[in-house]
């Protein structure tokens, strides 16, 4: 296996960091180094105090100055290490080490983690495992949903029993709203504790991923470990994935096998699972295009199964054969190009005109009304299971298949059709929305004008012009798009024009905060060239999202800085929640929504080793996001750019147009 | 009575397709066909046929709206240009063949299509039609998203109708 990992991460010393800063971060560092100046006396004084014990204080220098933030050793030599083979001779295997090689056979892409569940953990690391781990478990966890969204690949996450495990909630709830094929591992204690609050951390785990899940279990036999290790992948890697959720008791994860016959049920994936796929009746297929060849204006909503069963070749071979137009659906975009003749992700006029819809791998199914469509359209829905056929939305003809068999028998039988009237349609849908964002950008710049601070539309529309006409290519640079007020403006203004090139990370389940760690997951896989972020190792990512939304993850930048993950993330700082309007009819509830004025994430992100940005114009922005994209290609480093704004903005009253929910289905959809 | 028919299978059709629940209602006046329908936010409308004369109306269509209010500005003139050509011949409604009014009962709105051939199955798709984009377009737009909010009651972080 190749070392994914990239040990030439920068730290960067403080004279670098200038360097490439604008006027107002010059200022910052002065006053950071006027903070250390001070700083370095009373921990010089503490130093002294500490040797006079005698222990040594090794990291204050010579003249007393605070050294600068670097790498330990120990973390680079780590990561050098050869994987550690395992067998039953000797002194045998963990189970654990069992579950670990079980992983590896089954090509486990990556395990996000925080320490806890230590025999789990080091097993999968020493066997070889891509293995990363970061400050909190709930950030790491989105970091891992991230990397599955941005390749459709398998991760895991872990986290310790009680508390890291109970971090990491929202954000598998998140994974299972995206139907992430995410592994969430955790210790649990001993069973000889159960029920007796024995020492700490003491917590029924699976009661508590109840609704979150696809599988979960408890293992208490400890031969059965390889047999439930076989469960949780055949789960993952068929039909419709979730989170899969294992708890190890110590009992389990440490108990030792010095042969195969002490184990239940081991043998090869070959055996236990089955990589054989649902092919669409020849019945069926037929209804399909008969429904088709009577359609005037086609549409092909695709959705997550699309993407993770890699059918987006075969889906536009089948839309361009009989001008089906096409939108994707999910956590994932691009996989059907935004600036395609047939795209109808940015033509929101046009969906209503639709007369057929065929759903292909929807797995969060709407209800009509939820998505912006003819109430007599006819539906036809293809599921890789048949019992979510009908669900939610009534349908003319259900098809159990493989998202990607059906989309290449269809691209394989369809006739030749010409339908331009239609295509007419999209493109002068897509022009008549591209003029409405364009008028919302004067709005925008007129409104940053006039209050000398940064508006979301021009802080979007400008980081998608930054894309589309760097120099490395548009389809270059994966992006995220969070937060409320800003999220809904990006999902405007944002494109994806190659697989899994945006990420939505609120989708569906809405939770505001996972964004800065999950696309430091879509970085990992990127700088890794995983799945379809091959070809574009060394890219930096972007990642748009709030004040509110950065609370959450922010302290992961030190992670993506030690693995050299080159992430630029983009703070909207409006000093508030975004829903801040739902507390203004209401008395004594504004305080509730509302931060310290001008807070200095740019700050924050400095004293974590990353490189800060302070924007308030957009032209400080635009050459800001250029400098950090730089830096991030030349040196992997990462940089957070604060956008202050107002939180005004948010309001159409005083800055129209305000924040409203974007079309359903299309860009910037976050629901199904 | 043809018409009758068409319209009553359309309503069928939208009942069966999930679109609203609906279901015939008495009618105590010859020629006129009422249904009552649950639509968007579960509010109830009342659909009025008169297929003699191609004339559909539904009731309750929105809540009060200020006269001379600017969403009432709006809303007016998002319906003249539904008669726009600029508009597919699918999507627009043509001032020739049909009529459109928007009126005020109770201080509640009710919109009415009538066609001027008499075909009430024809002015009910369109009506039906009308009411979808009414609620899915016009009120979709970010400047009615605070109005909608309020007078919807809707959870301000997923202002949606069903």
């Amino acid at each position: 296996m190749a070392n994914p990992y990239n040990a030439e991460s920068s730290m960067r010393t403080e004279s670098e960091s200038k360097s490439s800063q604008s006027d107002e971060t010059v200022d910052n560092v002065s006053s950071r180094r006027n903070f250390l100046r001070l700083s370095a006396a009373s921990l010089g004084a503490a130093a002294a105090s500490f040797s006079a014990g005698g222990v040594a204080a090794p990291d204050v220098a010579a003249d007393g100055a605070i050294p600068s933030i670097r790498l330990a050793d120990a973390f680079k030599q780590s990561l050098t290490e050869a994987p550690a083979s395992t067998s039953f001779e000797g002194a045998g295997m963990t189970g654990a080490e069992v579950f670990a090689n079980l992983c590896s056979k089954e090509d486990l892409a990556a395990l996000f983690c925080c320490p806890g569940n230590y025999t789990v953990i080091n097993a999968l690391a020493a066997a070889g495992i891509p293995t990363y781990g970061g400050r909190t478990e709930g950030a790491m966890c989105a970091m891992a949903d991230g990397f599955s969204r941005a390749t459709g690949e398998v991760v895991a996450t872990s986290g310790t029993e009680g508390p890291g495990f109970a971090h990491m909630i929202m954000n598998i709830a998140a994974a299972n709203a995206a139907r992430t094929p995410l592994l969430v591992l955790a210790s649990n204690m001993t069973l000889a504790g159960d029920d007796r609050e024995a020492f700490i951390q003491q917590a029924y785990q699976q009661p508590t991923t109840e609704g979150i899940k696809k599988y979960g279990k408890r293992m208490i036999d400890p031969a059965r470990v390889h047999e439930y290790g076989a469960y949780a992948f055949r789960c993952l890697k068929s039909g419709v994935p979730q989170p899969v959720h294992l708890d190890f008791p110590a009992e389990v994860a440490r108990a030792r096998f010095k042969s195969p016959t002490e184990l239940r049920d081991f043998y090869d994936k070959s055996k236990y699972r089955s990589e054989s796929r649902a092919s669409p009746a020849a019945k069926d297929v037929d209804a399909a295009l008969a429904l088709i060849a009577k359609s005037q204006r086609p549409l092909i909503v695709a959705g997550q199964g699309v993407f993770q069963r890699k059918g987006w070749d075969a889906l536009r071979r089948a839309a361009e054969k009989a001008d089906i137009a096409v939108v994707t659906s999910g956590p994932t975009r691009g996989f059907f190009p935004d600036d395609h003749r047939l795209s109808i992700a940015t033509a929101p006029n046009a969906l209503l005109s639709a007369d057929l819809v065929i759903f292909v791998g929807q797995y969060c199914m709407p209800s009509p009304g939820e998505y912006r469509l003819d109430p007599q359209i006819k539906a036809i829905r293809v599921h890789p299971v048949q019992e979510d056929l009908g669900r939610n939305w009534p349908l003319d003809l259900g098809i159990v298949s493989d998202e990607a068999l059906f989309l290449e028998i269809l691209a394989d039988r369809l006739p030749k059709a010409k339908r331009d009237a239609w295509v007419a349609e999209l493109t002068k849908a897509r022009s008549d929305y591209q003029a409405q964002i364009d008028e919302i950008y004067k709005l925008g710049l007129d409104h940053s004008a006039k209050t000398g601070m940064l508006h979301p539309a021009v802080i979007t529309r400008d980081t998608q012009n930054f894309i589309d006409t760097h120099p490395d290519g548009r389809e270059s640079i994966a992006t995220g798009l969070g937060g409320w007020t800003i999220g809904l403006f990006a999902g405007r203004y944002m494109r994806a024009y190659r697989p899994a090139q945006e990420i939505l990370p609120p989708y569906q389940y809405g939770a505001i905060g996972p964004d800065m760690a999950m696309m430091m997951g879509v970085s990992c896989a990127v700088q890794r060239g995983v799945g379809p972020q091959k070809g574009y190792e060394g890219t930096p990512t972007i990642c748009i999202t709030s004040d509110a939304g950065a609370a959450y993850s922010l302290m992961e930048l030190d992670t993506a800085i030690k693995y050299g993950w080159p992430t630029i993330t983009i703070v909207y700082n409006n000093n508030a929640w975004g829903v801040w309007p739902h507390a203004s009819r209401s008395a004594r509830s504004m305080h509730m929504y509302l931060f310290q004025e001008h807070l200095r994430y740019d700050q924050m992100a400095t004293a974590l080793g990353a490189r800060g940005e302070y924007v308030r114009t957009p032209a400080d922005f635009r050459a800001a996001l250029a400098r950090a994209y730089k830096a991030g290609r030349d040196e992997k480093a990462s940089t957070l750019i604060n956008c202050q704004a107002i939180k005004e903005f948010t309001s159409g009253k005083d800055y129209p147009p305000g924040v409203s929910l974007n079309a359903e289905p299309g860009a910037g959809a976050i629901a199904h | 009575m043809i018409e009758q028919q068409l319209v009553g299978a359309l309503i069928d059709d939208y009942v069966a397709r999930g679109v609203f629940r609906g279901a015939a209602l008495p009618s105590n006046r010859a020629a006129l066909e009422s249904y009552g329908i649950v639509w968007f936010r579960g509010q109830v409308m009342r659909l009025d046929v008169d297929a003699r004369r191609g004339w559909v109306c539904l009731q309750n269509v929105l809540p009060p709206i200020a006269p001379r209010s600017r969403i009432d500005r709006d809303l007016r003139n998002w319906l003249r240009s539904r008669e726009s050509p600029d508009l597919p011949a699918h999507r627009s409604i043509d001032p020739l063949q049909f009529k459109t009014e928007l009126r005020r009962a109770g201080g509640r709105l009710q919109l009415t299509v009538t066609s001027r051939s008499g075909a009430a199955g024809e002015a009910t798709r369109k009506l039906l039609r009308l009411v979808n984009e009414l609620y899915l377009d016009f009120l979709a737009a970010p400047e009615r998203y605070d109005w909608i909010v309020a007078t919807f009651d809707l959870d301000p972080d997923q202002p949606r109708w069903p």
